[in-house]
């Protein structure tokens, strides 16, 4: 019995570690043509000008509990604030939804953007907490 | 020294192990209370940024990004390498006289052999419990992985020791509550379970501590193969018939010195010379081993515990300004004085040296990065 009282808790335990979803954020690129492709950060991601694309972003908890709601998001678009209002960005951001809970201390927004500028860009996600937060950057080649 | 003062030296290891675990909740405590807006009159790091496993869990992608998981940072590798210091010198002298983790399995396993006497620590055939040992390695094996897959503390999901120190907090995920209860409750049965079996950083540590060049050692000419040395050991290591302890799951914990019926058959040494059986001395080792590096890197600027960067003044250029920078930086950035940039960069009331760039257009829509950034690329050309 204590055996697999044992062994019960090896399983689990493994089982926990090995399905661990929870990846912070998680991003996905839609690009025009419906084609899903999940990305990285500082993984360089190819997008074409003048093309639309959606930015899927997954976020979820590590801290239960979290005092910072994922409205306190930051996008910052070469270190600025990345809003629809603002066409001289490298890529324009055509809309934003709002964040919506997709699961427990699961939440999801879509963005939806045009890459303008060629060159190397970097889309910085920021979630600033005392408790180390998150600080990453999708690079985008735009052709 | 004598078999007498060896037990009487005990509370030394006992105090040691208290002070850590009153530290470690100090740091877990107090940074909770200032995450909550409590202001405190010092600022104390984050919890995961002074575990030294925090510091294997980033090893994947330093190597192959040259960039910290999420929630780690240069202190964490400061921690481990005071942690694999005391290894390599001592032996997993760590997790006998400092992890609170351990240490609270110690304190309940207290109760266990009270409650069950001979019996305690009997429950799981030798055989069984040398396989489940194997565990660890697994274990750290497909953290290592998923972490540097995933880019954030996946551990953290299951980790007994963050759980231990945040269970009240509501942060803390079920599966870890899950683990932590086992733990405990096997601890009652079985001495340090999470140690023997499942802990990832005591696998890490059972392979460093081989070249460590003190060992526990017996004097096969005169011991008397009583066994009490293999019957005191909380790890169920077979003492009495080796005569070099190299089994990783040793963690210097001195029961066996202590249990040994004639005077000094058992000792911690280098071969028949530097012998450190008092306890007194090698706390001091071990206390001075883990802070050394420590120390180095808090009194040299090396010891960062957050994302900020570190701002030299006057070394700043437009192209660097974050925009998670504050304006007191970025006046620092550009060797001037806050209220010289203030007159600069003409910022309204509203705004301090405190207010992050990126925040500065929610306040006047007209002070965005692009027009801070090309104002400091004018001064800079100036």
């Amino acid at each position: 019995m204590k055996n697999k009282l044992i062994f019960i808790t090896g399983i689990f335990l493994v089982f926990s570690i090995a399905n661990a979803s929870a990846c912070y954020l998680n991003f996905i690129i839609t690009d025009s043509h419906n084609n899903e492709k999940t990305v990285k950060p500082f993984e360089n991601i190819t997008v074409n000008s003048e093309e639309n694309y959606v930015l899927t972003v997954i976020f979820t908890q590590d801290h239960r509990n979290c005092i910072i709601s994922a409205e306190e998001t930051d996008f910052l678009l070469y270190e600025e604030k990345w809003k629809t209002t603002k066409d001289y960005l490298p890529m324009q951001l055509v809309s934003i939804s709002n964040w919506e809970k997709t699961g427990a201390h699961c939440y999801t927004i879509e963005l939806e953007f045009i890459p303008k500028a060629e060159g190397t860009w970097e889309l910085r996600i920021l979630r600033e907490c005392l408790k180390g937060g998150y600080d990453e950057c999708l690079v985008f080649n735009i052709l | 020294m004598s078999v007498n003062k060896i037990k009487k030296s005990a509370w030394v290891k006992r105090i040691v192990q208290a002070a850590f675990f009153i530290f470690i909740s100090f740091i877990a405590v107090t940074h909770y209370f200032e995450q909550q807006g409590v202001e405190l009159p010092w600022t104390t790091p984050g919890f995961h940024t002074v575990c030294p496993f925090g510091g294997v869990e980033t090893i994947g992608r330093l190597i192959t990004e040259d960039r910290f998981i999420q929630k780690t940072h240069e202190s964490n590798l400061w921690v481990l390498f005071g942690v694999l210091l005391v290894t390599a010198v001592t032996g997993s002298a760590f997790c006998g006289w400092i992890c609170p983790l351990g240490s609270v399995q110690d304190w309940i396993g207290r109760l266990g052999k009270h409650i069950f006497k001979k019996k305690y620590n009997n429950f799981i055939p030798e055989k069984l419990d040398h396989i489940l040992g194997y565990l660890r390695y697994i274990l750290l094996g497909l953290i290592i992985l998923k972490t540097t897959e995933m880019l954030t503390l996946v551990f953290m999901n299951i980790d007994p020791y963050y759980a231990l120190f945040h269970f009240w907090t509501g942060e803390v995920a079920p599966s870890a509550l899950i683990i932590l209860s086992i733990v405990l409750i096997a601890s009652i049965f079985i001495e340090r379970p999470w140690c023997r079996w499942l802990c990832p950083l005591g696998a890490v540590l059972g392979l460093v501590q081989l070249i460590s060049p003190w060992k526990i050692r017996r004097n096969i000419n005169t011991c008397t193969s009583c066994s009490k040395c293999s019957k005191a050991c909380p790890l169920g290591i077979d003492l009495a018939n080796k005569n070099v302890i190299l089994d990783p799951r040793c963690n210097k914990c001195g029961e066996c010195l202590a249990a040994c019926s004639k005077e000094c058959k058992l000792t911690h040494s280098i071969g028949t010379k530097a012998s450190i059986n008092n306890r007194f001395i090698t706390a001091g080792i071990i206390i001075t081993l883990l802070f050394a590096p420590i120390t180095y890197a808090y009194l040299t600027g090396k010891f960062i515990t957050n994302n900020k960067s570190q701002i030299i003044r006057g070394t700043l250029t437009s192209e660097e300004i974050k925009g998670s920078m504050t304006f007191g930086e970025l006046a620092i950035g550009f060797d001037m004085e806050y209220n010289e940039l203030k007159i600069f960069l003409e910022l309204p009331e509203g705004i301090s040296e405190n207010t992050e760039i990126k925040d500065a257009e929610d306040i006047n829509e007209l002070i965005t990065m692009h027009v801070i950034r090309d104002k400091m690329s004018s001064l800079q050309s100036n």
